[in-house]
């Protein structure tokens, strides 16, 4: 039960996150972030050890990871402080692996997720305070690029995954619609 | 097959087309849009009256759709042609209907409020292409964020049983 309250209310935190950034209040983003992140770790945690996990967490966490990171790499692209093609590359892959994962699910397979996964996520969450610092130069470019590929690399091993399962249903005689 | 091609056509045009608005091109991006955005219609038509519907051609068809406008849409915002709100909530959106359809299988509601919205997506980007920066532009986005907002809202209730059962399933 708390874990899903902190997970509804990091959800509502995306929106002072995005506004700091927009008005340039870069240290209270930085701390509100911040606070994002810790609650994240803080609901696994709790579901965990405290709580059972529940569906709802199940689902909304990386939900609100991904409106989280989206939000915050269109409000930098505003900015100016990245262009738009690393984040596009993001979003697409992310749009790409959730598709997937429903026509996955839909045959009655799951996923779990990886340690490429979790890599995936430390850059992701490195690169949103890396931005907020260094803004428009190199670095950010730098972070962005580097965040990108290893965004796409764990899609691409997802994406294999994903399909060689779907390939042994359509085996099987299993009709898929 | 063709059908397939079609939709593959889509996708590739999605990055020719964010490259000429990246230089400025947007007489080119416009034409290669409506020419994409007219192979959506087609692929479709295609595909029922003449091949049979392929698994892939059903997966990457409403991806392919996402993934244009999305594509667009962050281009517009690095030339600030459409701030970053508007975008940021038709995101949330996918982001939660995508993660709903990855758990419980998903009726897509009513199939023309689906319509009106690709419409206005449309819309949206041909005007902006033209309009750029303007009252016009925003008035289109804010008319495709509403209409993303309620069909995802719409396709929620139609599924509400089914999203509430999953959610009392214990893991």
């Amino acid at each position: 039960m708390i874990a899903n309250i902190l997970t509804t209310f990091r959800l509502f935190m995306v929106l002072p996150i995005i506004y700091f950034v927009s008005e340039d209040y870069i240290v209270k983003a930085i701390f509100f972030l911040f606070i994002a992140l810790i609650t994240d770790f803080l609901d696994g945690y709790i579901a965990r050890s405290f709580e059972r996990e529940t569906k709802f967490g199940s689902l909304m966490d990386p939900i609100v990871d991904k409106v989280l990171y989206a939000s915050l790499l269109v409000v930098f692209i505003e900015k100016g402080f990245i262009s738009s093609i690393a984040p596009i590359i993001i979003v697409l892959r992310e749009i790409i692996i959730s598709g997937l994962r429903g026509v996955h699910s839909s045959l009655g397979m799951t996923l779990s997720s990886e340690y490429h996964g979790k890599v995936k996520t430390v850059f992701q969450d490195i690169s949103m305070f890396a931005i907020l610092i260094f803004r428009d130069s190199i670095i950010s470019s730098i972070i962005i690029y580097l965040t990108a590929a290893v965004t796409v690399f764990s899609g691409y091993i997802y994406f294999g995954k994903m399909i060689k399962g779907i390939n042994l249903r359509r085996d099987d005689g299993t009709n898929i619609k | 097959m063709l059908a397939n091609l079609l939709t593959f056509f889509r996708l590739l045009s999605t990055f020719v087309i964010v490259y000429f608005i990246k230089v400025d091109n947007f007489l080119y991006a416009n034409i290669l849009f409506i020419l994409a955005s007219f192979t959506d219609y087609l692929d479709g038509y295609v595909a029922r009256n003449f091949d049979q519907e392929t698994f892939i051609g059903k997966f990457l068809d409403p991806l392919a759709d996402k993934i244009l406008f999305l594509s667009v849409m962050f281009s517009f915002v690095e030339k600030g042609f459409v701030s970053s709100l508007p975008l940021s909530l038709i995101l949330t959106r996918e982001f939660i209907t995508l993660g709903l359809g990855s758990v419980v299988v998903i009726n897509n509601g009513d199939i023309f409020i689906g319509k009106v919205k690709n419409l206005f997506h449309f819309l949206s980007v041909f005007i902006i292409l033209i309009f750029k920066e303007s009252l016009i532009s925003d008035i289109f986005i804010w008319i495709s964020v509403f209409f993303s907002l309620f069909s995802g809202l719409y396709m929620y209730f139609s599924n509400i049983d089914k999203i509430n059962n999953f959610m009392k399933e214990k893991l």
